[in-house]
């Protein structure tokens, strides 16, 4: 029971702070200035926005692989030899296991949002291609949270590197603030690399919004995957090959 | 009583040596940790001013009022990052793993080793940053000599404060076992402390002043230092630490008869 609570705290804390935080301080930002739009945004469209970028969060951004960096620095590679699957399989069946569980909270969420009243949806279209969208930028997140993963085989500990670009993912994604709230300068530097994807992207897919085409997304995506898994790949061949373990 | 505080501080000035000597072992990591703390800070003060380039202000706060709220809850932050925050997860493990019995058994306050022990001093040399921020725009707001001294006593003020919140949350884990799912509670509390109280609705605005006084670690000493008449809240704010302090000892006792050590 005790393992159950801490499950059900972690899912639903988020889903709170979004409420409490986000929903709190953009409409009391509307409020406080007696604005009806900020840049194009009304306050309604402000508060999709954020509910979508929870339900992007549920289902892109939300896996964290610190089991591969403790295989590798406790050596536990080693075991993966007498095993009837090898690491890979191992690790990538554990994502796609974590991925159902998040897309049952993301359904469960987005039924509750939708059933509130919080979050207006124009049709059934957006949502599936946003879904479809947001478990492809997912795909993307664990290659990279992988791939820092396994610079274990040259450092000690890779949580910063982690929290660094879940930092920088944050800020240059759009998760906090829509980038077209962003001087245009940054928009235009930002267009040429995966973050915007990430999450605003996706939000702009959830949302209906014409202008980001859900197949030209999905294709940008699978470039910026085919990319990661590349680095992933070259990074894999090269630690490998330092890798030691006692007892063998 | 003097004795007993050297002794104290002698046992702490340990914990700090142990600290240092381990991170210095990992020299590439330690630089690391500094660089992610100040992307973190860069991030922080860039969200604010972008926010700030698209409304004319926050009811009576202007850019200038609220990037000073920033800098100090970054001020706060880095001192909670570098002395305490790695010690809530540390007490996790203690609970799960039973280690928690050794620290029972020294002849020291069992929750001064449970706090104090471990620092993160990669994070310590980048006091520079928000210090500097809290510091610049401070004089922006042309603060007063007094505000001026007063300014590190807040800032210490709703670190206790923060930290005590903390605490009392963490007491759950005696109970749940694994404190993952409270360490990710007590993140959470400390991003509704981020944003001003002006920001939050009555509901929340009670809820988070007065059944989890989270929202006073950076408003009430803002506020007063913005205005003096708003002295109130740092009173207010001094009553509930004292009053967390009580609940804590209360919860701890009760925590410890809760405890199964694991290793027994």
């Amino acid at each position: 029971m005790a393992y159950k609570f801490n499950f059900i705290l972690m899912v639903i804390a988020p889903v709170l702070v979004f409420y409490l935080v986000k929903y709190n301080i953009w409409s009391s930002i509307y409020a406080l200035n007696d604005l009806s739009i900020i840049k194009n945004y009304t306050l309604q469209e402000m508060l999709n926005y954020q509910a979508w970028s929870m339900v992007v969060a549920f289902l892109g951004l939300a896996y964290i692989n610190s089991k591969v960096s403790e295989d590798i620095r406790m050596g536990r590679i080693s075991a993966f030899l007498l095993y009837p699957f090898d690491f890979w399989k191992f690790h990538t069946g554990s994502f796609l296991g974590f991925q159902l569980t998040q897309l049952t909270i993301c359904l469960f969420t987005v039924f509750a949002l939708l059933m509130s009243g919080l979050v207006e949806w124009a049709s059934w279209i957006p949502l599936l291609q946003g879904i479809v969208i947001s478990l492809e930028v997912g795909v993307l997140w664990f290659i990279l949270m992988f791939s820092i993963a396994l610079l274990s085989f040259w450092m000690e500990e890779t949580w910063v590197l982690r929290v660094m670009l879940i930092t920088i993912s944050q800020f240059l994604s759009g998760s906090i603030i829509p980038i077209d709230l962003y001087p245009q300068w940054l928009q235009s530097i930002l267009a040429y690399t995966p973050f915007p994807y990430l999450t605003f992207v996706p939000i702009k897919i959830f949302m209906g919004q014409g202008e980001y085409g859900f197949l030209s997304s999905f294709f940008i995506i699978l470039f910026w995957i085919i990319i990661a898994f590349f680095m992933l790949k070259v990074i894999w061949n090269k630690g490998v090959k330092l890798y030691t373990a006692a007892g063998i | 009583m003097t004795k007993r505080l050297f002794h104290y501080l002698d046992v702490y000035r340990q914990f700090v040596a142990a600290s240092f000597a381990q991170a210095m072992s990992f020299r590439g990591h330690f630089i690391l940790v500094a660089i992610m703390d100040l992307l973190f800070y860069v991030s922080a003060i860039i969200t604010a001013d972008i926010l700030f380039n698209t409304i004319p202000s926050m009811g009576d706060w202007n850019r200038y009022h609220f990037l000073f709220f920033v800098s100090f809850m970054l001020t706060v932050e880095h001192l909670h990052i570098t002395f305490i925050s790695e010690s809530f997860w540390v007490f996790s493990d203690d609970i799960k793993t039973g280690n928690l019995d050794y620290k029972l058994l020294r002849p020291l306050g069992t929750l001064f080793t449970v706090l104090f022990s471990r620092l993160r001093p990669g994070t310590l040399f980048n006091f520079f940053v928000p210090w500097g921020l809290l510091i610049y725009y401070g004089s922006i707001l042309e603060l007063t000599l007094t505000k001026w001294l007063l300014l590190p006593i807040l800032v210490l003020s709703g670190l206790s404060l923060l930290v005590l919140i903390e605490v009392l949350i963490c007491m759950g884990m005696f109970w749940m076992i694994d404190g993952t799912a409270l360490n990710f509670v007590r993140i959470q509390l400390q991003a509704v402390a981020k944003w001003p109280d002006i920001l939050y609705r009555s509901f929340f605005k009670r809820l988070f002043t007065i059944a989890i006084p989270i929202l006073l670690v950076g408003s009430a000493p803002v506020h007063f230092l913005i205005d003096s008449s708003a002295w109130a809240l740092v009173i207010y704010m001094i009553f509930t630490m004292v009053v967390l302090w009580f609940l804590i000892s209360i919860a701890w006792r009760l925590g410890l008869r809760r405890y199964e050590s694991a290793s027994s």
